[in-house]
């Protein structure tokens, strides 16, 4: 063998040679692309990546009633979740969380071992009492997540005016969310070194911020009244076979709403059975043809212009009254010779029309807007109707006279109660006052609603003589069911015929509205019962009783003898009750999914698209999709109050 | 004796040493960086553990220096016939992953398809130069081929794929160092591409229209030229049927390379991650032991294969070029001297060696860089790991004991 045996392998070696220095050139280049030209980039990416920021919640504020009594809770959750590649005794956890869950170990055992994934949900939502075995287990690979869930331990109770949060712990109806801004706190935040593992290093020193937890509402309600007023509601219900019922109890001095009650209710602890119509607060929300009850406005209105005086005798046409040729006026029972005290006594349509004649109709629609009808109260409570009270201009032939019995107009139970509040109290319409006070997380108290005058609606003279025809209205009169011996209660039924498609039907909306006690009058009470169906249909049959019982039950609660067992779910925080509560709310869950449709627009901007779509499934959305990337804009905006089956686009990066 | 080993020394390639020892400091340094922090017991601690295996690399290194050259020549067969023996032992052992791997010989891991590479490089360098006369007949060629395919065979199954592109890569420079026809050499050669070129219907019908034009300039005969185009259409159409096959973690690292974003927990994790700390880096680094995905282990396994990424990310662009010349320096000395070489069987010893330490620096590097998939291939001298480390050394140990006497 010559010593240049491969001397002729020249060609070969060239290229062989191009070979390895083109692989180091290949290499060199693109350490050369993603160290120094994309150095920038990718330092910024790390930075992220290592500093990561977790926010740390913010607990909800409370509802509490006007005697401290808490009517919201936070309750503990836990989420578990699992990241495979670091636990260390899968079989152990697995079998606790079987204990826990019911479901078979093997299954919890595949989702620990499937050492693909980092992180895993294992059981989400577990309230605190029932987890303390897996709360106390060590192991690198579990990871426990704390959550709060809102538990309303009066169950029920006022549930349409406390309202409903949703999944994510933001108000989606009621006080919930018409205060969630002071509800919800602000979020703080840590800065925490997290590893390649998901593990937080905590070493060295980083930044964090304390959450503000949200301040807590201290209501005008009293918990124990409100209490009576539903149960006396849901007996009238029962009692007449009636769709539903509605109360509104007032302190006539204040405006402070003592009670408010819309039946049926809905129990915000167990959202699967929610009922299919809006969780709204009716005696706000929902306007009526209120009826009798309106012709104090009549009254007043008469009785301030001089043009009737109260022993005046009116002949009331023996119970027939035509207004036009094809409306004819009807009385209950026939009269003939009334006084206008009688009048309003017996509730005489023909009388009240034949007097409210004689006014301009100016002065009668003033009266009535002076009294707060036609327009809202203000009270602080989302979605609140102005009812109808229309302009002088656009009243046909017979509107004054249908106005001044309560037909032609429509009004909010709310609205009704502070007008009688502004007979009781001497003659001044009040501002409505539903949240006393706010308290943050300092303990400082920040005054929300101050008691407000709006205007005043009347003389003293005449509010005193229509008080006395009142007193007579339940002495002797229509009311007298209302009547509680030895106390003195004013008071004016109202019995409206329902508008049934453009139709006066033989249903009826029965009313009552009084005060007492009437010489210093400390509640006001007004009750609606919507369509009674037996027992009697009339406000003096139907809704005077109800006035009635609550009357003697608040005034047997103000001589300290308590005669109700007042709180049917217990608000205390024995580790029973939080079962009990945690129960109920593990079906909390699907509230987006519950047939309220009342949901919101969740936050999935700066989301990849398998997130979003994950947030935007959980509410029930199919979006559409425009572009690829990350989600810069959605439509509706984040927040927006949305039906399951809303359209809703979202607008990706690419 | 004195004067054996002075005749041994005198052809020993200081050069070459020198190099390697440079690049094993280089290793340890990174190591020493990842494991710094670590708290623990010795045997847990990378570090030592390498240090250990660097001075048995040494030991084994000169070892092999001085035997005789012609006991290792002679014993080729033999070592051969021992490493598929103990390949196909691994699989009376199963390993926590279920594979076949490994052996557990007095505290340490055993792993014969490393010293594979080792007894094919010397197997090969054998053959070719025994037969070298015959080499242009291209049924010459079916005995290496048979050599390397075993082995690889084996590997596959165990299952390691990446070692068995070790095996097949070490055989084609070889090959085509060791004279064959360029046709030849074109035709052994085919069947990979082929095999490549069906992923993608068109690019196949070009590769095999050069196939056909190949095989007429090169004036086959036509039985051959047929069967040859045969076997070429046919392992083609197993291309679908072996891409099944593949794991899918194996189908999801050759994906995820071409969308790294895609997953970025999954396939693509170590990829984002190990360019994201070369991104960090810079030219300058961010200090030695400062690697905050070094040191938070957002690259698992750091130490091994993506051991390069250490010192992209601390010490930044300027050192790691200057490794990657370190082992350039490396590759372009062995073949030089293979070049140069007296005897065929050093210098195919020497290429033999080339190939494989060339492989798998370029393997490697092309992954971490994100321009291969992660095949789970080591950097040769720096990755940890016992087997392969020693591995290095008693392939520079051949390589130096081949030298013996070439300077005469």
């Amino acid at each position: 063998m010559s010593v240049n045996t491969y001397k002729r392998f020249r060609v070969r070696m060239s290229i062989l040679l191009i070979m390895v220095v083109l692989v180091w050139l290949v290499i060199a280049g693109q350490l050369f692309r993603i160290q120094i030209l994309d150095h920038y980039n990718l330092k910024h990416k790390i930075t992220q990546q290592f500093l990561n920021k977790k926010p740390i919640k913010a607990m909800r504020g409370n509802f509490y009633d006007r005697n401290g009594r808490q009517l919201t809770q936070n309750v503990m959750h836990y989420s578990f979740a699992v990241n495979p590649n670091r636990v260390e005794r899968p079989r152990q956890l697995a079998e606790l969380l079987s204990k826990l869950t019911g479901e078979s170990k093997s299954h919890f055992l595949k989702k620990i071992n499937d050492k693909s994934k980092i992180f895993t949900y294992l059981k989400r939502n577990v309230p605190k009492q029932d987890c303390e075995l897996l709360l106390a287990f060590q192991d690198p690979g579990l990871i426990k997540e704390p959550s709060f869930r809102r538990y309303y331990p009066y169950g029920e109770v006022a549930a349409p005016l406390i309202g409903l949060v949703g999944t994510d712990n933001k108000g989606v109806t009621g006080e919930e969310y018409y205060l969630d801004h002071e509800l919800s706190g602000e979020d703080g935040w840590m800065v925490v070194g997290a590893d390649g593992l998901g593990k937080a290093r905590m070493r060295g020193e980083f930044p964090r911020q304390a959450p503000r937890d949200g301040n807590d509402v201290y209501l005008s309600l009293d918990v124990e009244m409100q209490i009576i007023l539903e149960q006396e509601l849901k007996n009238a219900i029962r009692r007449h076979r009636a769709d539903g019922a509605m109360g509104i109890l007032l302190d006539p001095n204040s405006g402070e709403i003592l009670a408010i009650a819309s039946l049926p209710s809905f129990n915000p602890n167990n959202l699967d059975k929610l009922p299919g119509q809006p969780l709204v607060l009716a005696p706000v929300t929902s306007a009526f043809e209120p009826g009798s009850t309106f012709k104090i406005v009549s009254a007043i209105a008469a009785l301030e212009k001089g043009i009737v005086q109260p022993d005046e005798t009116i002949y009331c046409e023996n119970g027939s009254y035509p207004i036009s040729s094809e409306v004819n006026i009807t009385d209950w029972k026939p009269f003939q010779y009334l006084s206008f005290r009688q009048v309003i006594q017996e509730s005489s349509n023909i009388g009240v029309i034949k007097v409210s004649n004689r006014l301009d109709p100016i002065d009668l629609f003033a009266t009535a807007r002076d009294f707060g009808f036609g327009e809202r109260t203000g009270v602080s409570y989302q979605g609140e109707s102005d009812g109808v009270l229309k302009p002088v201009k656009d009243w046909s032939g017979i509107s004054q006279a249908e106005v001044s019995i309560g037909y032609e107009i429509s009004v909010t139970g709310l609205q009704l109660a502070l007008a009688y509040a502004a007979i009781a109290n001497g003659g001044y319409l009040m501002e409505p006052v539903l949240i006393r006070y706010i308290r943050d997380h300092n303990n400082q108290f920040l005054d929300v609603d101050n008691v407000d005058v709006v205007r005043k609606v009347a003389t003293t003279q005449a509010i005193q003589t229509l008080t006395n025809m009142l007193e007579d209205v339940v002495r002797q009169g229509t009311g007298h069911a209302a009547n509680i011996p030895n106390l003195r209660i004013a008071g004016k039924s109202g019995t409206a015929k329902k508008l049934v498609n453009g139709m006066y039907v033989n249903q009826y909306l029965a009313s009552f509205v009084s005060f007492f006690p009437s010489d210093n009058p400390a509640y006001v009470l007004a009750v609606i019962v919507d369509r009674p169906r037996q027992g009697g249909y009339t406000g003096g049959q139907v809704a005077a009783p109800v006035c009635h019982n609550v009357f003697s039950r608040i005034y047997n609660l103000n001589q300290d003898e308590i005669i109700l067992n007042p709180i049917p779910e217990s608000p205390s925080t024995s580790p029973e009750d939080h079962v009990m509560a945690a129960n109920l709310l593990s079906s909390v869950i699907p509230v987006s999914k519950s047939s309220t449709g009342i949901l919101q627009m969740p936050d999935v901007r700066g989301l990849s698209k398998i997130k979003a779509l994950q947030a935007l499934s959980a509410v029930g959305i199919t979006p559409h999709w425009v572009g690829s990337g990350r989600v810069v804009r959605q439509v509706p905006v984040p927040g927006t109050r949305i039906a399951s089956q809303t359209n809703c686009t979202v607008y990706l990066s690419e | 004796m004195p004067n054996i080993f002075q005749r041994q020394l005198k052809d020993f390639d200081w050069v070459l040493f020198l190099l390697a020892v440079l690049i094993a400091s280089a290793g340890l340094l990174s190591i020493y960086s990842t494991t710094m922090q670590q708290e623990g017991l010795v045997e847990r601690n990378y570090f030592l553990r390498q240090i250990f295996w660097f001075i048995i690399g040494i030991i084994l290194l000169f070892g092999l220096t001085f035997i005789p050259k012609k006991l290792v020549f002679n014993l080729a067969y033999v070592l051969y016939g021992l490493g598929i023996l103990a390949l196909l032992g691994t699989f009376l052992v199963t390993d926590t992953n279920g594979t076949h791997r490994w052996f557990r010989i007095g505290g340490f891991n055993f792993q014969p398809s490393e010293y594979i590479k080792v007894v094919l490089v010397i197997t090969l360098a054998k053959y070719f130069s025994d037969h070298h006369r015959q080499i242009q007949q291209f049924k010459q060629l079916i005995p290496p081929l048979l050599m390397v395919l075993l082995p690889t065979a084996i590997v596959i199954l165990q299952p390691d794929l990446g070692t068995a592109l070790v095996y097949v890569a070490t055989l084609i420079p070889v090959l085509f160092w060791s004279g064959i026809r360029p046709l030849n050499f074109f035709l052994l050669l085919a069947p990979i591409i082929s095999m490549l070129a069906a992923f993608n219907i068109f690019t196949f019908f070009v590769w095999m229209a050069i196939l056909v034009l190949v095989l007429y300039i090169g004036q086959s005969k036509l039985w051959f030229a047929g069967m040859n185009f045969f076997l070429n259409v046919v392992l083609g159409g197993l291309t679908n049927v072996l891409w099944g096959m593949l794991k899918p973690y194996q189908q999801q690292r050759i994906s995820s390379l071409f969308n790294l974003d895609a997953d970025p927990l999954g396939a693509g994790y170590q990829l984002i991650q190990s360019m994201t700390a070369f991104g960090s880096g810079g030219m300058f680094g961010k200090g030695l032991g400062q690697g905050t995905q070094t040191h938070l282990k957002f690259l698992p396994e750091q130490h091994t294969d993506f051991i390069m990424t250490v010192i992209g990310e601390e010490l930044g662009f300027v050192a790691v070029i200057l490794v990657l010349g370190l082992f350039f320096l490396f590759i372009m000395r062995l073949i030089s001297i293979a070049y140069s070489a007296r005897t065929r069987y050093t210098s195919l010893i020497l290429f033999g060696t080339a190939s494989v330490f060339l492989f798998h620096i370029f393997v490697n590097l092309a992954m971490i860089v994100g321009l291969m998939p992660v095949t789970g291939i080591p950097l040769p001298f720096m990755s940890y790991g016992g087997s392969f480390m020693s591995t290095c050394f008693l392939l520079l140990g051949v390589s130096q004991n081949s030298l013996l006497g070439n300077r005469v």
